[in-house]
């Protein structure tokens, strides 16, 4: 898969209006990027030391990017980003229970990065238990998912989310805390069923 | 489906504006149609803040996956070479660190070794450690943790084994400790001399951060990880940061070139976390090399140090401070309150001017090395050539020495100092030369240059340097330099350490290397004895002098007879034995009285000199003036032109009409001095300023305080900009303003100006100093003059311990602070009688 560096900003600018072959077409070299240094992170190696998804997203840009890129194409990686990174996680939790109830995880990922990540059981229940909460906002409102995406996922600030979603900070914040509140009255309710 | 996202939205935000206690009937009015979207409502409205954990924990978990690596490398008990795992210390940003010690039983030694993952490290770093710990271990600094050894083990783990550092990493440091600004800064600057120290052997950091720097339990800096970033950077470039993203300068985003100045870069992050506990980055700001925006803690963070920081993370590396010593001037500046230069600059004006300046700066540094280059050049084909022309080469030497010491430090206009072309020429020396030889008598002619514009620090550090580096270079260039330490060691009031360079000297005299001219060994050997003088080891420097006596055989010149006896003279009038003292100094004068070559006139000026300075301690003033006449006219017939040597003759003599209270005669000498250094040199060299010292002097003492007053302050601005503002003659400019001052009854002023020349004194010199207890007696004047006499006995009290202590109770220094004990506790006597 060769894409040139201007194609990138191209593509992630369709990416966030909606574009999903655009989204396939960038996915594996978001992924690749974001798997290779998480595989780096393993072995906690050269500098970055307290990494979470925000330093690994912030670097993968770097990476893919050139150094050159303005503010609006590296907002809008972020976006995309953040649902690459919400994929990656999601298969990772998926794998950890499919091992937990003695399932072969095959149907679902084999990549190398997502066997490295090693996430607990409580925090894998809620991840996919998260998953299924955002469809069911995405069927209320697409746009909201994506906030999720960039402010959680991405862990982008509100600026950034907002110049993404082409609304004003102030929206982003008011939203963002509605949809958090919402999001756990949902999983409250999936654990009291 | 149920309810629609908006409907939710605008019920939820609405029931936010209603009060509390109303918000669930509010709830339950508005949304009436769907019981679902009133208890979603309800529970989120009561839940906001266990969302916002729930959020928190579930980030929390996603990093712990990201990130964790359960398998220690290493287990306790585990050997790795010849060390024993005692327990892991951590995960650093470069690896696993674990806590060792020594396995066999000979030392009680406890290491830390630094693990890595085998398939991230590419180069051959390891492989090739043992060639490479040589560049590593000419880290010598007390701020810099040793690295002992390294390499690859059996089981392919690839690490490094360094000194243990007990102690908190910086930033946790400041936390726990509440530092004053000032405080920061002087923490600031004892890491800045360590990468200073590693930047002038061409190492740099590339990865300061505050985890790489402790404070161990003792409060001492130490500087982890030094060189490694360097050494194993260029191959792993390609795939990898070399530094964390937070702490990378642009030119390490963008895989460009390091150098100094991205070190400087680091340090301009460091110093603004130190002084704000922040980073200088925009809150969720990421450092990409185009986007960072620069966000300084502005409440927390004084105006002028902003603008320091500001420097220090310009984009362009060569906008930046150009060396740590650059850096560090600005600091210093800050720190004893003089403006900074940067402040002051606009600066777009200014980044037009840089290319300029930066020009200016480069040239005048070529310019010195090229002179010395030249120096050596001619010299070594002379020496070649023929060997009898060895004082011909000599000569050479001597003249570029020469060119360098006439010229006016304020000739660089303030572009740079003479401190940092002599910094530039070590770096100059160390990548431009191979051959050892002759780098090493490069160095000894640089350290001497510091010597002689009174840097007897830099020339200290650079000797020290120089010396541990070529110890298999044993020349005539390497004992010099060692001869030159000595001298130095003794200046800065390091006795002891230069005691021992000179019994290294004198017992490698004594072992007969027959390449040491008889004149170096008796040069030595009364250097030696010199040492002991000052200590006030009379006996002690006499006998050594008897040494340089016995060495004395025919072959020996006059001149280095007459030097004996000189020395001889000098010793005695310390111990006041004034006429063996006369005698001695009227023998050398007699030796060499008749000779005429400009050798034996150079000496013999010099002798009548220090005859002039022997009478006037006896007294005998008139007979002082004649020898000081004498002397100068000697000096006169040897150069027409007006020399440094007058100009020390001229202020002597000048010294003895102050003596007699003739003030008059006094300054009209000192004048001329002035006169005649004014037609040659620029206002501000330093003969210029220390002879206008003196007059201001001689106002101060005819209670002329005003007139002192301005003058000193004259002075200062003079000094500092010759000398740095925290040079030893700043201190004393500050202490003698603070006099006036206390004169004047202002003494509010006057203890400011105390404390600031006591910040130079406690840095540069410590308390076995003349200047600390000299320091300490002004302290306790300035007390005595506010009637504050607690205060006042306090400090005259430890003004005489010292000086007792260290100079002698012989020292004339410390008879006068006794006086002032004395004096002090009868005031305090009488007053408790009156009561």
């Amino acid at each position: 898969m060769m894409i040139k560096q201007g194609e990138i900003t191209q593509l992630l600018v369709q990416v966030n209006n909606g574009d999903m072959d655009a989204y396939n077409k960038i996915f594996p070299v978001i992924y690749s990027e974001l798997r290779h240094i998480a595989h780096r992170i393993r072995f906690q190696y050269f500098g970055i030391e307290t990494m979470n998804t925000t330093a690994i997203v912030h670097e993968a840009y770097l990476k893919i990017i050139n150094s050159e890129a303005n503010w609006n194409s590296r907002a809008h990686f972020y976006g995309v980003a953040g649902k690459a990174m919400r994929h990656i996680l999601l298969n990772a939790a998926r794998r950890k229970n499919a091992i937990k109830r003695g399932r072969d995880a095959q149907h679902i990922c084999f990549e190398e990065w997502e066997e490295k990540i090693n996430l607990s059981e409580e925090c894998s229940d809620e991840l996919v238990r998260l998953d299924e909460v955002l469809n069911e906002l995405e069927k209320k409102d697409s746009k909201q998912v994506k906030l999720v995406e960039c402010r959680f996922f991405a862990n982008m600030t509100i600026e950034e989310t907002a110049a993404v979603l082409d609304i004003s900070p102030s929206t982003v914040k008011r939203n963002w805390q509605i949809i958090k509140a919402w999001i756990y009255s949902q999983i409250q309710d999936r654990k009291t069923a | 489906m149920g309810y629609s996202w908006s409907e939710l939205e605008e019920i939820f935000q609405n029931a936010l504006k209603v009060p509390s206690s109303e918000r669930e009937q509010f709830v339950i009015n508005q949304a009436k149609n769907d019981a679902t979207l009133q208890q979603t409502i309800l529970m989120m409205l009561r839940d906001i803040e266990d969302a916002d954990k729930y959020f928190e924990k579930l980030q929390e978990g996603i990093a712990g996956g990201l990130e964790e690596n359960k398998v220690d490398i290493y287990q306790p008990g585990d050997v790795v070479g010849k060390y024993q795992i005692i327990r892991s210390l951590g995960r650093g940003g470069m690896g696993q660190v674990f806590l060792a010690k020594r396995n066999d039983s000979q030392f009680e030694q406890e290491v830390a070794i630094k693990c890595f993952a085998p398939d991230e490290v590419k180069n051959n770093f390891f492989e090739n450690f043992r060639n490479e710990q040589q560049f590593l271990a000419s880290l010598n600094h007390g701020a810099i943790a040793h690295i002992l050894d390294g390499g690859i083990s059996d089981d392919r783990i690839h690490y490094i084994i360094m000194e243990y550092v007990d102690g908190l990493p910086i930033d946790q440091y400041l936390k726990k400790h509440q530092l004053t600004t000032h405080e920061k800064l002087k923490l600031f600057l004892k890491i800045g001399t360590a990468i200073n120290y590693a930047h002038n052997r061409l190492i740099l950091h590339l990865d300061i951060k505050p985890s790489n720097i402790y404070i161990n339990k003792d409060g001492q800096v130490k500087l982890l990880d030094f060189g490694i970033a360097q050494k194993m950077g260029e191959p792993l470039q390609q795939k990898h940061f070399l530094a964390s993203p937070y702490y990378a300068a642009p030119e390490q985003l963008k895989k460009q070139t390091v150098s100094v100045a991205t070190d400087i870069f680091q340090m301009g992050i460091l110093l603004h976390l130190i002084l704000s506990h922040e980073l200088p980055f925009a809150k969720g700001e990421f450092p990409s090399s185009s986007n960072r925006k620069l966000v300084f803690a502005e409440t927390k963070i004084n105006k002028e140090l902003q603008s320091i920081i500001y420097k220090c993370l310009q984009e362009s590396p060569e906008d930046r401070y150009v060396s740590v010593s650059a850096l560090f001037q600005d600091v210093e500046s800050f720190l004893i309150s003089r403006p900074v230069r940067v402040h002051k600059q606009n600066w777009s004006y200014r980044a037009s001017k840089f290319i300029i300046r930066n020009r200016i700066k480069i040239s005048l540094s070529v310019l010195l090395v090229m002179s010395m280059v030249l120096g050596i050049i001619f010299s070594s084909y002379q020496a070649k050539k023929a060997r009898e022309n060895e004082l011909k080469v000599i000569k050479t030497n001597e003249f570029l020495l020469d060119i360098f010491k006439s010229a006016d430090p304020s000739m660089t206009e303030g572009n740079l100092t003479v401190k940092e072309i002599l910094d530039n020429s070590v770096n100059s020396i160390e990548s431009k030369f191979e051959d050892k030889e002759f780098k090493l008598s490069l160095y000894e002619r640089l350290i001497n240059i510091y010597t002689n514009v009174y840097l007897w620090n830099d020339s200290r550090i650079l000797a020290e340097d120089v010396l541990s580096r070529y110890r298999d270079v044993e020349n005539l260039s390497y004992l010099k330099i060692m001869s030159t330490l000595g001298g130095n060691y003794r200046e800065l009031s390091q006795y002891q350490k230069a005691d021992s360079i000179f019994s290294i000297l004198i017992s490698e005299i004594e072992t007969g290397n027959n390449y040491l001219s008889l004149e170096f060994q008796i040069e030595n050997i009364l250097a030696f004895a010199k040492s002991q003088q000052i200590q006030g080891n009379y006996d002690t420097a006499l006998q050594i002098i008897h040494k340089a006596q016995a060495l004395v055989t025919s072959s020996a010149s006059l001149k280095d007879k007459a030097d004996i006896y000189n020395h001889y003279a000098s010793v005695n009038k310390d111990l006041s034995k004034y006429d063996s003292a006369y005698f001695y100094q009227s023998k050398a004068i007699k030796m060499i009285q008749a000779k005429e070559s400009p050798d034996h006139q150079i000496a013999l000026a010099l002798y009548y000199n220090n005859q002039g300075n022997l009478l006037k301690d006896m007294s005998q003033y008139d007979s002082a003036i004649i020898s000081f006449e004498k002397s100068i006219s000697l000096k006169r017939k040897i150069d027409s032109k007006a020399n440094l040597d007058l100009a020390i003759t001229l202020s002597n003599l000048g010294g003895v009409y102050y003596k007699k209270k003739n003030y008059d005669s006094a300054s009209t000498i000192l004048n001329r001095a002035i006169d005649i250094f004014a037609a040659q040199l620029k206002p501000n060299n330093n003969f210029i300023v220390s002879t206008r010292y003196s007059l201001a002097n001689i106002y101060y003492n005819q209670l002329k305080f005003e007139r002192a007053l301005s003058e000193y302050k004259e002075i200062l601005a003079a000094d500092t900009a010759n000398f740095g503002p925290g040079h030893p003659y700043v201190a004393d400019d500050y202490i003698s303003i603070a006099n006036c001052y206390r004169e004047l009854n202002e003494t509010d002023k006057a203890y400011d100006f105390l404390k600031k020349a006591e910040l130079i004194i406690e840095d540069k010199f410590d308390e076995s100093h003349q200047k600390t207890s000299y320091l300490y007696n002004k302290f306790g004047m300035l007390f005595e003059k506010q009637e504050n006499y607690t205060m006042a006995q306090i400090y005259f009290q430890e003004s005489f311990t010292l000086a007792n202590k260290y100079l002698g109770e012989e020292h004339r220094y410390t008879k006068l602070y006794k006086e002032d004990v004395e004096r002090i506790s009868n005031i305090m006597k009488a007053d408790i009688d009156k009561m």
